[in-house]
């Protein structure tokens, strides 16, 4: 099995039923509770192990039976193991992608809501400029929720796909709040290939 | 004899003297026509004196309290102002020191500017002659010598050698001025007072991609006591040598874009001056190469306080926001901060109880709402600079309560240190992520702020991410620990393997008390 497979497995078969908790060493916790810095890859490889490291972040990622504030960091550090070109294939990528879709179809819950922008977020972070992974956020231009469509805004500016310009512009034409609309702004701008 | 007695007693009815009983205004001829707690000055009794400032000038204040004329003419000598006669003042006029390595001073004619306590840029915008610490300052033999709240301190010239002289500072207050610098990178000299609890400086940039910081200090001994660590991206260097240097430094700092903070002491051991101490300041270029941007710097020195924490608490647009069932569904802003219990109670009552463990406490604090920043509202750290400029007091801690915090799982937000004294800049303050009520309550969220505001205050993580794999990256502080429980530890993980009890998740040392106790952010 492949490890884009096996996120994908993860994701599918995990959701919601728990992790083993074992990994949840102090060492871990502590590397994903920090309260105002990100934890870098060597400090994460440190915590679980290198060769682990991705595995058991994916398998954090999805158990919903830890802390929210330690499953939103193990969401956030994925795209650390994904160099690049980070793209379909790499556990990372699959794996985020996977979790957006699971979010996207979960309940709404706030923590859900939490859960769906860390995932948008953390793909963006890739950079994989995937027109995929602009296909993926798009249609999260609609969602319910200003923080996720402002979330998914950055996204898909940080993703560096022009194809991502004109969805970016329709919402622009349309959209309701502020805080987003900025957000399309500042991506339209760092997408830099938009046009006017 | 009698009939001499009885001119006498007519001349002093004639004059109003009650003898020695006179009271406060009534009309004297010496100090024994007034009643023990008075005396005559200008033949009126008036309360004996506590310092010279209280006779007016060209007076001391002597042991019993008597306003003594003061005799010094242009050009004699003098040790303090009140060696002077009116219209007088005792300044600093060469570079000669005396045996104890004293500047002489001099009585000299008064200038038309300034009085003392006044803010200043040289000598000559001083009445009496002697701008120091961006103030104008009186010369002093002894604390009577100066006015109410001002103590007689040890105070660095800028003579050769810089020779200390004693002159009149407020016991309790924050001193900041600006220090010129002429270009890209300079030697600034930071004056410290015996009395000073901390210095600081705030070096900032126009040019928002260089870096600015401090690149060596000496102490007034002469010790280097800071050197800028090498660059990461340096390959002779490489990420773990650069960080071996940081934290190997007596005093803690690292240039930052567009603004860096130098806090001086970084651990109660290495307590300041008095002295003179020499820091090159220098913009740098992203790749640690010198840079072409020239410096502004501002010096901050906290004089005494009396340990109150001044917050103002800033809301971004908060409505509608899913963690909505923690704020009771309303939205969080100016106006529900400062009547709901959660806030009033669950919040600041739990930031009051964290900060009293620090041995300090917090002032009223202010509230307003910010919705004319809509680009604000969720915020990427990368951009913090933009919100922080919107802090405006320079008393105190800004704090900003904005939606989320990105990158996902940052719950707060800080410069490490935080300018005190300076308003607007782009460290002026913390931020909260509200985004973490959806998974913590009030009373951790005011934890995370009192560690954020500790960070501000000059505290350091007591123990990093990777002081397991580095001991020597931890905390500056000799009686720091490496408890989960402690408020500066790195990540929010604290609980039962921490102990229980009033400090829980906010343990201190000693150490970083004092540390916090000197912060120049305190009233």
């Amino acid at each position: 099995m492949t490890r884009g497979l096996y996120a994908c497995a993860v994701v599918l078969c995990a959701l919601p039923a728990g992790a083993d908790n074992a990994l949840l060493t102090p060492p871990v916790v502590s590397a994903l509770m920090s309260i105002d810095e990100v934890p870098s890859k060597a400090a994460l490889d440190n915590a679980f192990g290198a060769a682990t490291a991705l595995d058991n972040l994916l398998n954090v990622a999805v158990d919903r039976t830890v802390d929210l504030g330690i499953e939103l960091r193990a969401i956030r550090a994925l795209p650390a193991y994904c160099p690049a070109p980070c793209g379909l294939g790499a556990a990372a990528h699959d794996g985020l992608t996977a979790l957006i879709d699971g979010f996207s179809a979960a309940q709404g819950t706030p923590q859900d809501l939490l859960r769906l922008r860390a995932a948008v977020e953390a793909l963006g972070a890739t950079r994989s400029a995937l027109a995929t992974d602009v296909d993926e956020l798009v249609p999260l231009l609609d969602h319910a929720s200003r923080d996720v469509r402002a979330t998914v805004a950055r996204a898909l500016g940080s993703l560096g796909n022009s194809a991502a310009c004109a969805p970016l512009k329709a919402q622009d034409l349309h959209e309701p709040s502020l805080q987003v609309e900025s957000a399309i702004h500042a991506a339209v701008q760092a997408l830099g290939r938009c046009g006017n | 004899m009698l009939r001499g007695s009885r001119w006498l007693w007519m001349l002093v009815a004639l004059a109003g003297c009650p003898g020695g009983g006179g009271g406060i205004g009534d009309s004297c001829g010496g100090n024994d026509d007034c009643n023990g707690t008075l005396q005559c000055l200008n033949s009126r009794c008036v309360p004996r004196c506590q310092r010279a400032p209280e006779c007016g000038d060209g007076y001391s204040c002597d042991n019993a309290g008597l306003c003594q004329p003061a005799t010094g003419q242009a050009g004699d000598l003098c040790e303090s102002e009140v060696d002077c006669a009116a219209g007088l003042s005792c300044q600093i006029d060469g570079a000669e020191t005396d045996s104890n390595n004293r500047p002489l001073e001099h009585c000299a004619a008064q200038n038309a500017t300034h009085p003392a306590e006044a803010a200043c840029d040289g000598n000559g915008d001083c009445r009496n002659g002697t701008c120091v610490l961006g103030h104008c300052v009186d010369l002093c033999r002894q604390t009577r010598d100066c006015g109410a709240g001002a103590y007689c301190a040890n105070i660095p010239s800028e003579l050769p050698s810089n020779p200390l002289f004693e002159g009149c500072l407020p016991a309790q207050t924050v001193l900041t001025w600006s220090i010129p610098v002429a270009s890209p990178s300079a030697e600034i000299l930071l004056p410290v007072p015996d009395i000073a609890r901390s210095a600081q400086l705030v070096m900032s940039v126009d040019d928002l991609t260089q870096e600015v910081g401090a690149s060596s200090i000496l102490s007034p001994s002469g010790l280097r006591i800071y050197d800028l660590p090498c660059a990461p991206s340096d390959p002779a260097c490489g990420p773990t040598r650069a960080l071996d240097e940081f934290f190997g430094n007596a005093v803690r700092h690292q240039p930052a874009f567009g603004q860096s903070v130098l806090t001086m002491p970084s651990n109660p051991r290495g307590a300041l001056g008095p002295g003179m101490y020499r820091i090159e300041v220098s913009s740098f270029l992203a790749n640690a190469m010198p840079g072409s941007a020239i410096p502004h710097v501002t010096a901050v020195v906290q004089l005494g306080s009396s340990g109150i924490l001044d917050l103002h608490f800033f809301f971004l647009a908060l409505d509608d926001h899913p963690c909505a069932a923690m704020t009771g569904g309303a939205t969080l802003s100016a106006a529900t901060a400062q009547s709901a219990a959660f806030f009033q109670d669950d919040y600041l009552g739990e930031l009051r109880r964290v900060i009293e463990v620090a041995g300090l406490s917090l002032g009223e604090p202010t509230y307003e709402t910010i919705t004319d920043h809509p680009e604000l509202d969720g915020l990427d750290i990368a951009d913090a600079g933009s919100l922080f400029a919107l802090g405006k007091y320079p008393d105190g801690i800004n704090v900003f309560f904005v939606r989320s915090l990105s990158p996902a799982g940052v719950q707060a937000f800080g410069p490490n240190p935080g300018p005190a004294g300076v308003a607007g800049t782009r460290q002026s303050g913390i931020v909260i992520g509200l985004d973490t009520l959806c998974y913590r309550d009030w009373a951790a969220i005011a934890r995370l702020t009192a560690h954020e505001l500790a960070r501000y205050m000059g505290l350091y993580h007591n123990v990093e991410l990777g002081t397991p794999q580095h001991p020597t990256w931890r905390d500056p502080i000799d009686d720091g620990d490496d408890s989960t429980n402690n408020l500066l530890y790195f990540s929010e993980r604290f609980g039962p393997e921490a102990g229980s009890g009033p400090s829980l998740g906010a343990g201190l040392s000693a150490g970083q008390r004092q540390i916090l106790s000197r912060s120049a952010v305190l009233r």
